[in-house]
Formats: C-alpha cells, structure tokens, sequence
C-alpha cells in the first residue's frame, strides 16, 4: 500500500518536473546510445570480419611458391624464389587425402573489348575445379567453364553490368587482349570480401598462359590448392605435401621453396588478426561504458544533490530514512528505465544511419537487455548514494542545504 | 502532563578552530495545552533551540523527552516515528512540496505513518477545512498566496494528530494581514487543545502566548507570563 504511494509520488514529481526529468533522461538517453552503438559497431565489425573469413575457410590446403620467411621478408608481392607447377600437383595427387589439386594464375590487368569499347580488368586462369573451392566464386547466370573448354570466360557482376554501356549478356562475344572469348556465367552480386571478385576475369588455365605469353613457363603456376578428401586430417595431409614436395623441389626443411597453408595455420593467422581487433573492439566498447556510465551517474547525482532540501523537509514531517531512499531510488530507475528506453530507440536509428555510411553493426537482444538494465541499475546507483547520504542527514542539515 | 521536557540542552557548532555555544543550558518544560512563545534577538538561538524539540536537530548534551520519554538514545528510526506521530513542525517559509498539491501535502504525513488511502482523504479534507482552504484542495503551493500556504503547512502539520504544533516564525514571511489570520488560527488551534510553542522576535505576536520565554546568548533571560 504504502509503497505504491511512494511511487505514485514518484510519478508525480517526474511529472511535475518535466523539464528537469527531461533533461536528467537526456543525459542518460545520451549516454545509453553511445554505449549501444559502439558496442553494436564492434559486434558489427567483428561479425563482419568472422563471416568474411569464414569464407576462406574450408577443407582445403594452399600452397604458395617460396618460403614463409622469404614472404615475410620481402613482402607479398615480391618475386621469390622457386617455382610451382602443374607438375607438382600432379604429383600431389597420389598422396591420399589429395581429392583435388586448383591451379591458379594470376593476371593483373588485362583489357578486354565489348561493342567496340575498352576496360582494364584483373583476370586470371584457373582450372575449374575452383567453382568448387570456393564461395567467392558462385556462379549466378550461366554455368562456370569446363576443363576441356577453350576461350570461355566467368566474369565478374560489375564486369557484366557496370563497366560497359550496354550490359554483357550470358553466351555473348569479349575481346580479352586480342582474343575472342565467350562469356559462359556471369558471378553472383556479392558484398564483402567476395566484392573483391565481381570486378575480374577468370579463364581456363591454358587460355591465361597464352595470354600471359612470354611471362610464364609451360607448366608454371602462381598458386595451388588442395582440397582434401573427407575424413581425412588436413593438418597430416598438409604434411605430406610438403614431405613430397621437398623430395620434388630437392630441398630440406631449412631450404624450402614453397609454402603450404592448412587450415590450422591460416586460422591461426586469423586468430591473431581477430584477437587483435576484438582487442581495440572491447576497448571501445569499455570506454562508452565508463564515459556512458560516468554521464549517467553525474547527471543522476546532481538532480538528488538538489534535492537534498526535499529531503529535509520530507524527513521533518515523518519519513523514515528508507522511506526517503525507496522513493528517490524508484524515482532514479523510472528515470533509468525511460532513459534506457529512448536511448535504445536511439540507438537503433544511430545504426541505422551508420549502416547508410557502410558501418557494420548488430544490436543483439543481449545487447538491448544488457543497455537496459545498465541503465536501470547505474540511474539507481547513482540515485541511492547521494539519497541514501541526504536520508541520513539530520533534518535540519539537509533542509541547510541550498 | 508534560509534552515537551527540556533540560540542561546545550548546542555547540565547531567553527573551524573555535566552539561556537548557541544553547548553553537550556531548560524548559511544555506542559499540555500550552501556548509558549520564544522571544529574543535574532541569533540568539530560537530555531535552534525549537528544532531540537522537534527532533529535527541533536544537542551536543543535555536531554529531550517527549511525552515523558527520553529521546537521547533514540535511533534515526524512531526519531522518525516521533517526528511523524507527536510533533507538527511549521516553517518560516512554509516547505510544501512543490509538486504537489494542498490535499497531497497534507495527506504525505499521513503516507508515513501508514495510513490507507481512504482515512488520508477524510483527515486531510476535515483538515482543510479546519483551516479555511477547502475550496484549494487541488491547488499546488505556486497558486496560493502565502497565507494560504502557511495554512496548507498548519494543516500538514495537524495530519497525524501529533502532541505538539512547534512553529518557528510562522508569520515571518507574510505580510502582517496574513500573519494576524495565521497567529488567530495557531491560538483557535490551542483552544481546541493543541499544545503550542512558537518562535517570534515581534513582541505582538509573541503576546498571544500565555508564556513567553526570553532567550539571549543561548540562556533563557526571564519568563514572563502574558495577562
Ligand atoms: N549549522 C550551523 N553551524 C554553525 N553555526 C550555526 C549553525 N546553525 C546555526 N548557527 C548559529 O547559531 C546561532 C543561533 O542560530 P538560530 O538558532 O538560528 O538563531 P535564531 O533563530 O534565534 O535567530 C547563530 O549565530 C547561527 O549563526
Ligand atoms: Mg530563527
């Protein structure tokens, strides 16, 4: 009974007050929002990268030319040392485990010619067990080529729609350097790091070679991968490539001319990358909390601070100190709840707008619950101190107070 | 019967490096039906004196009882019960709160003390109009005057039937028109049997008491009873 007068006294003073409860929620919308948002881009981001990287993953094992430590020295792109070749990959193939072995070269720009105009593109050749290999390569229209095509190309959904006026159609004739090829598939629309695809070229390993002319061997490649039969072990898989690949290159294991990438030792490289960011993530994520809650706390405090006269006279005509405190503590996490509410809401249009710009966020239902009872819980945390203090005072020394 | 029992009160406030004494042996009693006036000059210690009966203050020594019950070892909480049930403090300057209004304030004594909804009501009406303001039951304090607002206050106090009307300077901040109608409502109030202790310094409003205690440099100077 008593306590639900208390509360309606609570609700009449908020009422009342508008203006200064407005601006008391304000602080906290304020503060609620900044917290939700951040968080919700470093959950955004962190998604983002996870689902990227996800799409690299796989049963499948990737073998560079030269050495970790030649890489790493001289950078990604450097030339080095050693070379790989189909060779080689037909060699692999008697390991077990060795379902399949891609082949890949890479070409960097490459003009090609539709209805007499002309754009540079990225390109390169690969055999076409890589529609298999991977999700960055997802046929929409058409079909991907066959190994025993020849000038057939899949090309990328900005090559077919943006780059020319009019757009590529499915079995339609480009000039690719001074060769005529037909388009068999046109890629998936994409985001993300399969983005990277919709711009480019891919061609029969043979048709890139010619292309290529001069820069390449017979059998030389840029890059191989592996895919490994089910219920093998990829890890013991990957080390038999290197075991036979040594014995082929006549190399040891100080001496290696090659790199071979399973699955454990790329997600470990992820590992180090994600770690990092969710790292510099939850940094963020810790100071909305602390400049959020510091907001939160501040603006709670002060508005019980100047009230401490109330208190007083609340004290002098009979209240108890827990009386004085139940009411300033509902009073605090009505304040909580609404702020927490509307900063929710704003929350939720700021992602918005940031997801406008190409921000990534994900306000998870843990996220909104978790705004919400931060909310509630630092409002009435920084209502009970500064109440609990004043309750305690003698009537006198709070009704002092100005 | 003694409400009110003062005795060798002393209050002391630490300024820093020195004592300040503002009661320096205070005794006094309150016998029921009373009507008490403490006089003196400003400074002398009225208030303070008049808030430590109210329990709204501690004394640095000395004793308080209320209705013959010693007060000095009493907890926050049943200081408060005394505040709530025995004692009806009246300000200078009114301290209705805001936000509510007159039926409400009167009524949040009454809250306190645990009454339900229907008894709050019925006392604080009968309250209202005991002190003439019926018809400003749903005003708040910002669409009375100040007359109007120590009446709101008088009535506030009365919530809980308590022991005591203590008021300090009631009439201090109203023009002398109001203030004569606050002071006739505090004497009709003694007469119906309330017990009475206000705090003046104009000697025509002190004269409505029977008593009237002279308080200067924290000593009560002479009593003098009022023909
Ligand atoms: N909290 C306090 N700290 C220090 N001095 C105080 C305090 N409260 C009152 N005083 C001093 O005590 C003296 C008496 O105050 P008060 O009882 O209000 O006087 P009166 O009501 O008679 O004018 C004054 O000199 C005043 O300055
Ligand atoms: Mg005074």
């Amino acid at each position: 009974m008593q306590h639900l007068d208390l509360l309606k006294y609570s609700i009449t003073n908020l009422r009342s007050r508008k203006l200064r409860s407005y601006l008391t929620i304000l602080g906290i919308v304020i503060g609620i929002a900044a917290i939700v948002t951040l968080i919700s881009v470093a959950q955004g981001v962190n998604d983002f990268i996870m689902d990227q990287l996800g799409m690299l993953g796989g049963n499948w094992i990737s073998i560079m030319p030269g050495s970790m430590k030649q890489r790493m020295s001289l950078g990604m792109m450097s030339a080095v040392s050693g070379k790989l070749t189909t060779n080689d990959g037909a060699a692999l193939k008697s390991i077990p485990g060795v379902e399949d072995v891609m082949y890949e070269l890479q070409i960097m720009r490459i003009p090609i010619q539709y209805k007499n105009e002309t754009a540079t593109v990225t390109g390169g050749g690969w055999n076409a067990v890589v529609f298999e290999f991977t999700s960055l390569l997802e046929v929409g229209e058409g079909r991907p080529y066959k190994d025993n095509e020849r000038h057939v190309v899949v090309i990328g959904d900005t090559v077919a729609n943006d780059i020319f006026k009019k757009k590529i159609e499915v079995n339609q004739i480009i000039k690719v350097g001074d060769t005529n090829f037909r388009v068999v598939g046109i890629l998936k629309k994409s985001g993300g790091l399969a983005s990277t695809t919709s711009g480019m070229i891919a061609m029969p390993l043979e048709d890139a070679r010619e292309l290529l002319g001069q820069q390449t061997t017979s059998n030389q490649v840029d890059e191989m991968a592996v895919m490994v039969s089910e219920g093998y072990d990829p890890e013991k898989v990957g080390e038999q490539i290197r075991l036979k690949l040594r014995q082929l290159h006549h190399v040891d294991e100080d001496n290696e001319d090659f790199t071979v990438m399973t699955p454990e030792s790329i997600s470990s490289i992820v590992g180090t990358i994600t770690g990092t960011l969710e790292l510099f993530l939850s940094g963020i994520a810790g100071i909305a909390l602390l400049v959020g809650g510091i907001g939160i706390a501040n603006t709670m405090f002060m508005s019980v601070m100047e009230r401490t006269k109330e208190i007083g006279v609340l004290k002098a005509i009979g209240a108890t100190d827990n009386i004085v405190l139940e009411m300033f503590l509902l009073e605090a996490s009505i304040i909580g709840l609404v702020g927490g509410v509307l900063g929710l809401v704003l929350a939720g249009i700021a992602t918005l707008v940031l997801n406008y710009f190409g921000v990534p966020t994900n306000i998870s239902p843990e996220l909104a619950i978790f705004g919400l009872f931060f909310s509630v819980i630092v409002g009435a945390l920084a209502g009970f101190f500064p109440a609990r203090r004043a309750s305690q005072l003698m009537p006198v020394e709070a009704l002092r107070y100005e | 019967m003694e409400i009110v029992k003062v005795e060798n009160i002393k209050k002391k406030y630490l300024m820093g490096e020195y004592e300040l004494e503002v009661l320096k042996g205070i005794d006094l009693t309150v016998k029921k039906g009373d009507a008490i006036s403490i006089m003196g000059p400003s400074g002398s210690g009225k208030s303070t004196l008049l808030q430590i009966m109210g329990c709204l203050d501690k004394p640095t020594s000395g004793k308080l009882y209320i209705d013959s019950i010693d007060t000095s070892t009493m907890n926050a909480d049943q200081l408060a019960g005394i505040r709530s049930r025995k004692i009806g403090f009246v300000f200078q300057f009114f301290y209705l709160i805001s936000t509510l209004t007159s039926v409400d304030n009167i009524e949040l004594p009454m809250v306190f003390n645990g009454l339900s909804h229907e008894e709050r009501y019925k006392k604080a009406s009968e309250l209202l109009e005991l002190v003439g303001l019926a018809e400003r039951a749903d005003h708040r304090p910002s669409e009375l005057s100040g007359g109007e607002r120590q009446r709101v206050a008088i009535a506030r106090a009365l919530a809980n039937d308590p022991q005591i009307i203590l008021a300090d300077e009631p009439t201090g901040n109203l023009d002398s028109k109001s203030g004569q109608e606050i002071i006739h409502l505090l004497m009709k109030l003694n007469k119906e049997g309330y017990t009475l202790v206000m705090v003046s310094h104009d000697p025509e409003i002190a004269r409505h008491a029977r008593r009237i205690i002279h308080v200067k440099d924290g000593l009560i100077e002479k009593t003098e009873v009022v023909k």
